[in-house]
């Protein structure tokens, strides 16, 4: 399991990664975390929807795909991290130097 | 893709960003009612034994309801976070010190705000600790415009100012004798209504920058561990040293009495939910909205010391009542554009798949 929290995981994972589609984000945060179910697949979006409105990611792309969003019809989002993110990243000890 | 397809990406973006806004404002008017209920056992707990003999010690009397309330909230914050399944996010937040850090001013700056309403009503008045504290969303708003350019739109501040001129307006009939009637110790008040405004409204900024790189409900349980662990370290020696073992006594008689405790679990309820929903506010519209709905409170807690208390509230309640009413739509009906992302940062939303480019891009 990651030293760091959610949060700061995340936005290192896109950091790494560059962008990527919120359901890619929630399966790899449950899966390094041990967790499971709708709650926390929801609280993965949500913890993307505040750093959004808070200027840190850029909304990239939105789509449709049920099949990724179990049957729902749900909107998706591909998210990038932008200048400011990776400003606030470094302020706050998250940007891994080395890897 | 088809533009029916398109279309309906479209559509559900739209909503999608709507609830986002529209439950920023849902959680800071969460946090106006709670705050408001909290004073409804507030005032209570100094009716009771062993506060309510200690009118002519009323400052050791406010210091301890004061940290008791502080402790009973972190509790109550650390079952809401064991609860949402976040301990494990707590330890690890905290451990990251250069995010944890923040929440240490931020604690501070509140509970300087509280412990400086707290002598605005003792040497001033409730009426002018209230005003007081109504106005800090300004304070708020602009320290957290002029530190990470939060939006705060020409309509954005009117609305705000309406709010806050609303609360002012409800609480001038008490306002005026307070003035008149405050005598010597009435500086020593004043300072403590300005400790309110400046504290509240530093808090909330401090709480934004910290936000934004860790989650609401661990980063609210955090500001309380560090306002607790100042109340105990720092403020209680110092208040051991200047009221003595009476100190103990009243804590001692406040923790056995069963009605005190019942208030407590109330108070910690109230506030420390309170302070969930204005920290998750936060995030979703910025700190100078979140701040000036959650300032609703002023027109909450008469509502509810209303109910409470049965005493009809003056004519002032209703212009000032009506006034911040209007101040929240100035709020609230901005465009949605607007509040999506709630910082001038460059690059907020690219490109929504397939629509016209040069409609989104800012």
């Amino acid at each position: 399991m990651p030293d760091v929290h959610i949060k700061g995981y995340m936005l290192q994972l896109l950091a790494r990664n560059g962008d990527m589609w919120d359901y890619e984000i929630a399966e790899d945060v449950m899966n390094s975390y041990g967790l499971s179910g709708d709650y926390w697949y929801g609280t993965v979006r949500l913890t993307l929807t505040d750093l959004y409105a808070g200027g840190l990611l850029a909304e990239l792309e939105a789509t449709i795909d049920p099949d990724k969003s179990l049957g729902e019809e749900k909107i998706l989002f591909r998210y990038g991290l932008n200048d400011f993110g990776r400003q606030r990243m470094q302020q706050s000890g998250l940007m891994e130097v080395t890897r | 893709m088809t533009d029916i397809a398109t279309g309906r990406v479209s559509q559900l973006r739209g909503e999608h960003r709507s609830r986002q806004v529209r439950w920023g404002f849902i959680w800071a008017l969460t946090c106006a009612v709670l705050w408001g209920a909290w004073y409804v056992p507030g005032f209570a707990i100094y009716y009771e034994a062993p506060f309510v003999d200690m009118v002519d010690n009323f400052l050791l009397a406010a210091f301890v309801i004061t940290v008791l309330n502080a402790v009973a909230v972190l509790i109550a914050l650390f079952v809401w976070v064991a609860v949402l399944g976040k301990t494990g996010d707590y330890v690890r937040t905290l451990r990251q010190t250069k995010i944890s850090r923040w929440y240490a001013p931020a604690g501070l700056a509140g509970m300087l705000a509280i412990f400086g309403s707290i002598i605005a009503i003792a040497y001033v008045g409730a009426a002018f600790a209230a005003v007081a504290a109504l106005l800090y969303p300004i304070v708020g708003a602009g320290a957290a415009k002029v530190w990470y350019s939060e939006r705060i739109t020409k309509q954005a501040a009117l609305g705000i100012i309406v709010i806050v001129s609303g609360g002012v307006v409800i609480f001038t009939p008490g306002l005026v004798d307070e003035f008149t009637g405050a005598g010597t110790g009435g500086l020593l008040g004043y300072v403590g209504g300005a400790m309110a405004i400046v504290g509240w409204g530093l808090e909330g900024a401090i709480a934004g920058r910290a936000l934004d790189v860790s989650d609401p409900d661990v980063g609210i349980t955090l500001r309380f561990t560090a306002e607790v662990a100042i109340w105990i370290v720092v403020a209680t020696p110092i208040a051991w040293i200047l009221a003595g073992d009476e100190l103990w006594s009243t804590v001692g008689a406040a923790l056995s009495s069963p009605a005190v405790l019942l208030l407590l679990v109330l108070l910690g309820m109230t506030f420390g939910y309170c302070y969930v929903s204005w920290y998750k506010s936060f995030p979703l519209i910025g700190v100078g909205r979140g701040q000036a709905i959650a300032a609703l409170y002023g027109p909450f807690a008469l509502v509810w010391l209303t109910i409470f208390t049965l005493v009809t509230p003056s004519w002032q309640f209703m212009v000032g009542g009506l006034l911040a009413v209007a101040g929240s739509f100035i709020l609230f009906t901005e465009r949605r554009d607007v509040l999506e992302v709630i910082r001038a940062v460059p690059a907020g939303r690219a490109r929504t798949s397939r629509d016209d480019p040069s409609s989104t891009v800012r």
